[in-house]
């Protein structure tokens, strides 16, 4: 285990190190000044001549990774180039908002994928699994956005029972601490926090039901066809011949050896969360990363793009360590994979 | 004349035709392939075919329903745009930009991504492993996020999001073919070809290649369900193509402003996006499902 | 798992609570109100720009002015100055000042005096001296009063007591007091800037903002909200409502579809056509006659734009009833001049410019544009009273430009940034407009088109014609409105033939509101006023 362990840290690190030397060289591939890109101070301000020598400006390219590298370890991600505010501390609020919003939205994928992909596989070429598939594949190829829309224009304007844009309506007054929402509101001293949780999740039902639509239906599809397969492996049948409940077999024999192929995909479909967030926050108004990065991109300000970028690749990277450290230590047999496993 | 049998012969079908045998016997997926040949005929065929100029705006014409509601004109089959433009014509356009470019773009992506993986599984060798497993990590990282930042480097417009697009999913390519490469490689009747003497080229292109063509074949379906999604979002975003061009995205980013006035101007580039990907996914999903029954048989 | 698991149910729940009863609208919504504005300010002191966006933010609801103007008695009236004599044959006006009026009092800033004649020196010398210490915070740059020379036209602000001013013109300007009453002559805090210069923070006097009005300032995201708070001893009457937010929605259609969930109480720039289609009867719309024009301005120093002829083929080759039906839906006016028909000094000018795409093509040749020819239209960002969306104007006009052989291209940033652009004159043509800031017409010619303008970056078509400002300010120096009527004709007339811009439309403005919403008025200059705002919610 400690050599498995090593060793995927060891790649871990090393494609931090990519995705850093990624991100250094985007410094000069954006177009402009790379010292104005990384840092977010224009030539001609004052602080220019003395960010150029605390940036190694004056010295070799790989001195100003190793600089640059010692910046973003410290999490000096430089200057908005149109706020003029320090990225990090602007971005801590963000990401916590989008933290609260993908948590959320993938709780409730597993909640739905997970079950209804037991079901299906269980009724495997019932009419309940062929209209359980069909409207997962049909959940699976709307866009994001018309998605979206169509919610909007249901529960919001035709039945109005809910709110579109923002966390939460703003005449509450809670103060955003954290970002999270939730947290803010248990935080605060407002005398109506009942009054204001109920409309913060309120706000929160579109846009997680929108971000999870494709992750849930993604894993439902996964979870199908990974239990169809171990429902086929000669354990079941010897269990079943046995004499188990056919719940007992689902849950006691399958299931674990259904999560051990679902884990894998976690961090695919974390991934296609990631994206989709652009889209829903930039649509539901939600003062998150994703909406962030967009304007960011829209104005141009570079040294919040590298950041953004960075930590939301970063976190993939983190989550997929994750996923194959507790794989490792759950199933101890995937540890000897072969390279190129799945 | 008749083919006169005069020795037993034992036809063998090729990998990619057994599949193909198993793909057939569905109906779901059969139709999906019929709709998306009959898409893209359209899309080739449209500069002739539309009835209009996509940007023509007909002045005395504007915001026109579908043809088949009550107040709609068979001039305009499909009803008309805010700007009195032949929604139609419209479609039939932006659908060279909706799925005629990702066609083109995933052709480009796995051209230049099955020749790399090809190159990276051949090699056995373990200085490029870690190199490799390194790529692996990166590539969990989605390629809507990866065009998002060659559109950041290189700025909004057409031409900037094929570029950004088109190399985004060039590394989803390499993975695939790289693994799919590696696995075989280690089979027996490949180590029987180079027994036999075989170079590594003619065991690439000729031992291995039919072999994993079908799962290729399933990653370009994927790729391509992706791309149209990506054009559509980076469009639908402001990113991607800008105006009067139509494309399926951007019409629904414009349409919204009137959701309630010409509802079909948001539902029509929507469905027709949901449509094609659907038809897409289906055909990806039974290529996997014939895939496997071939793999188990 | 289980913790998530938890939220999601408790989600659920709270969902289905919310649908099976009607529960109580709880105390902050009832006396709460919230304005989806349309924009970012790009400062919280309008004293430094001219963008309706930022003085709808601050100027009647952060501060007040010296005196107000009454639209409907047509007359000024007094606010922080009580009365006012003009001395010395106009040139010398004397303000007396109100008494106990309080700054807000924040919790970055506890006022210790009251309202008094430093702060008025203090808030005129800020644009006024270009060696004042708080001149140059910010940029130095003060639009409004440069492109109206008032920076030129006042000599000096005096002090005579405690609460007495005296200003000082150069020379009598009939268009003074109009200025003054403009939503850009704020009074700031002589106290707080102090405050700040000694912390050396003087930057931050724009941003966290101290001032008399209605309301003070809570906090700002950008992109997000403004939240501001009842000023409770606001010396006239205030509002009845505590709280107010501007929630920033750049979006038109998300503003509506707000309005209709009720997670707006007013919105700016209504999608009118839409909203009557909804058919709701608790949504008001309001509109007004408002004195705005919308216009396509070529920036004159770039070539070929510096050639009138092209100017007036371009002009030629666009159809603005078009424009009129399917932007405006026909609530608009097709503009003749730039000056509106509801002005006193309008002139019945005739329509020169018809739709004609012959004449257009013809023009073109002859003034050597070849087929082809790329040009940039800039469409602003977001909706403004005189055009409800640029870039479908914009859009329309691409195609009749294309039938003239010219290949246009749309630009648009975001409104800051657009903005910060066009007053570097990137632009080869722009669709922007403008609304009059008071009732003068001087307001519509000077602003706009004057050389001063040119410098102040307010002139979009960067025309400096010395003939014409010399007509311009032979109309302000006199008090004679027959011969100033006369003289706005001909430079109504120079303009017709020079065509640095071509005015497309007078618009209707139009406000959308809950029907609960009182006291939020749509004034005819100038930015909205929440002064007055209340709510009456129906009985539960």
């Amino acid at each position: 285990m400690t050599r498995y362990l090593m060793t995927r840290l060891f790649y871990f690190f090393l494609a931090l190190l990519v995705l850093s030397v990624v991100t250094f060289s985007l410094n000069w591939l954006f177009p402009g000044d790379p010292l104005t890109n990384m840092s977010g101070i224009r030539d001609g301000q004052a602080a220019y001549n003395a960010t150029l020598e605390s940036r190694a400006f004056d010295s070799t390219v790989i001195q100003q990774y190793v600089n640059y590298l010692a910046h973003i370890t410290q999490f000096d991600w430089g200057l908005s180039l149109s706020t003029g505010n320090d990225v990090w501390q602007d971005a801590a609020t963000y990401l916590v908002v989008s933290a609260e919003l993908v948590l959320l939205s993938f709780a409730l994928a597993v909640l739905i994928g997970l079950p209804l992909g037991m079901l299906a596989a269980n009724y495997f070429r019932h009419n309940l699994d062929k209209f359980i598939l069909t409207s997962a594949m049909t959940g699976y190829s709307i866009p994001v956005f018309w998605l979206a829309q169509l919610l909007i224009l249901l529960f919001a304007v035709q039945i109005e029972w809910l709110p579109i844009t923002g966390q939460i309506n703003p005449l509450y007054a809670i103060d955003s601490i954290t970002g999270s929402v939730i947290i803010d509101i248990l935080l605060s001293d407002s005398q109506y926090k009942l009054a204001a949780l109920q409309d913060a999740l309120l706000h929160l039902v579109l846009p997680v039901l929108t971000l999870s639509s494709l992750p849930s239906m993604l894993l439902l599809r996964i979870t199908r066809n990974q239990t169809i397969e171990v429902l086929q492996k000669p354990y079941v049948k010897a269990a079943r011949a046995r004499g188990l409940s056919q719940k007992r077999l689902l849950f006691k024999h399958a299931l674990p050896n259904v999560l051990q192929d679902v884990l894998p995909q976690m961090t695919f479909i974390f991934g296609l969360m990631m994206a989709n967030l652009v889209i829903v926050e930039h649509i539901f108004n939600w003062p998150g990363a994703g909406a962030w990065l967009l304007k960011a991109i829209i104005e141009r300000d570079y040294p919040i793009i590298q950041m953004v970028l960075f930590t939301l690749m970063g976190l993939i990277l983190v989550l997929n360590l994750l996923v194959e450290i507790y794989r490792g230590w759950r199933f101890p047999m995937t540890r000897e994979e072969r390279y190129g496993g799945y | 004349m008749a083919d006169i049998e005069l020795y037993y012969q034992d036809r063998n079908p090729s990998p990619l035709q057994l599949v193909w045998f198993a793909f057939k016997r569905r109906l779901a997926p059969m139709i999906s392939l019929w709709l998306l040949g009959a898409l893209l005929v359209l899309v080739i065929l449209a500069p002739v075919i539309t009835p209009y100029s996509a940007n023509v705006q007909f002045v005395d014409a504007v915001a026109l329903p579908p043809s088949w509601t009550h107040d709609g004109n068979m001039q305009f089959l499909f009803g008309t745009d805010d700007l009195g433009r032949d929604m139609l014509s419209r479609l039939l356009i932006g659908g060279r930009f909706s799925f005629g470019l990702p066609i083109i773009m995933v052709i480009l992506a796995s051209t230049i991504g099955i020749f790399i993986g090809a190159m990276v599984g051949a090699d056995t060798k373990s200085k490029l492993r870690v190199l490799g497993r390194t790529l692996d990590r990166l590539l969990t990282i989605p390629s809507f996020l990866l065009a998002l930042v060659l559109i950041a480097i290189l700025g909004a417009g057409l031409g900037n999001a094929i570029i950004a697009i088109t190399l985004s999913l060039v590394p989803q390519f390499i993975y695939v073919t790289r693994n799919a490469v590696y696995q075989e490689w280690q089979k027996d009747y490949v180590t029987a070809s180079r027994l036999n003497g075989c170079s590594n080229t003619y065991l690439m292109y000729r031992v291995i290649l039919p072999n994993i063509t079908p799962i290729l074949v399933m990653q370009l379906t994927v790729a391509l369900s992706v791309a149209i999604m990506d054009i559509a979002a980076l469009s639908f975003l402001g990113l991607g193509v800008q105006s009067p061009t139509p494309e399926w995205g951007s019409m629904l980013a414009r349409s919204l402003d009137e959701v309630y006035l010409s509802p079909w101007s948001m539902v029509l580039p929507g469905l027709s996006l949901f449509a094609t990907i659907m038809a897409i996914n289906v055909v990806g999903d039974s290529l996997r499902r014939a895939i496997k029954q071939r793999m188990d048989t | 798992m289980s913790k998530q698991s938890i939220i999601v149910t408790a989600l659920t729940s709270f969902l289905l609570l919310s649908c099976s009863e009607q529960t109580q609208v709880p105390e902050p919504l009832q006396d709460g109100l919230i304005y989806c504005s349309e924009g970012n300010p790009e400062s919280f002191n309008p004293q430094r720009v001219t963008s309706g966006t930022t003085v709808d933010a601050t100027a009647s609801q952060l501060y007040d002015r010296l005196i107000d103007y009454d639209a409907v008695q047509q007359s000024f009236v007094s606010a922080l100055a009580t009365d006012w004599q003009a001395l010395d044959n106009g040139q010398r006006y004397r303000f007396h000042l109100r008494r106990n009026v309080t700054f807000h009092d924040t919790d970055y800033f506890t006022p210790s005096r009251y309202f008094n004649a430093d702060d008025v020196v203090f808030s005129f010398r800020r644009w006024l001296d270009s060696d004042a210490p708080y001149h140059s915070v910010g940029g130095g740059f003060y639009p409004f009063f440069a492109a109206t020379g008032l920076d030129q036209l006042i000599s000096q602000v005096q002090k005579v007591d405690p609460y007495t001013v005296d200003i000082i013109l150069t020379h009598p300007d009939s268009s003074f007091l109009a200025n003054l009453a403009t939503d850009f002559a704020i009074i700031l805090s002589k106290e707080y800037a102090d405050q700040l210069a000694s912390n050396r923070q003087r930057e931050l006097i724009d941003k966290r903002p101290i001032g008399t009005g209605p309301f003070k300032f809570v906090a700002f995201k950008k992109d997000y909200y403004i939240r501001y708070q009842r000023h409770e001893s606001y010396w006239r009457q205030g509002p009845s409502i505590e709280r107010l937010v501007f929630s920033i929605t750049p979006n038109a259609n998300k503003r509506m579809l707000k309005l209709v969930t009720g997670e707006c109480d007013v919105i700016p720039y209504p999608l009118v056509s839409e909203l009557k289609s909804l058919n709701r009867k608790e949504i008001e719309v309001r509109s007004e006659v408002s004195p705005n024009v919308s216009f396509w301005a070529f920036n004159t120093q770039r070539p070929p734009f510096d050639d009138p002829r092209v100017r007036q083929a371009l002009s030629y080759a666009i159809n603005r009833e078009a424009i009129i039906d399917t932007i405006y839906y026909g609530n608009a006016e097709l503009a003749e001049s730039i000056l509106p028909p509801t002005s006193w000094a309008s002139s019945d000018a005739e329509l020169k410019y018809h739709y004609n795409p012959e004449k257009a093509r013809k023009m073109l040749r002859e003034a050597g544009i070849p087929r082809g020819f790329k040009m940039d239209i800039w469409a602003i960002p977001v909706q403004r009273v005189y055009n409800p969306n640029a870039r479908r104007m914009a859009e329309l006009m691409q195609s009749d430009l294309a039938e003239v052989g010219v290949d246009a291209r749309i630009i648009s940033y975001e409104w800051n940034t657009f903005r910060r652009r066009l007053s570097r004159s990137e632009h080869d043509t722009v669709l922007i407009g403008w609304y009059a800031d008071n009732a003068d017409p001087d307001n519509f010619f000077r602003p706009l088109l004057s050389c001063a303008a040119v410098a102040s970056g307010s002139n979009r078509a960067n025309w400096c014609h010395n003939g014409f400002d010399q007509i311009l300010y032979q109309a302000i120096s006199t008090t004679d409105n027959a011969q100033r009527k006369q003289l706005y004709h001909s430079a109504q007339q120079l303009l017709m033939q020079q065509q640095p811009l071509l005015p497309i439309a007078h618009s209707m403005r139009y406000q959308a509101q809950r029907e609960y919403v009182k006291g939020v008025e749509l004034p005819p200059y100038g930015g909205i006023s929440f002064r007055l705002a209340g709510k009456e919610l129906p009985a539960q």
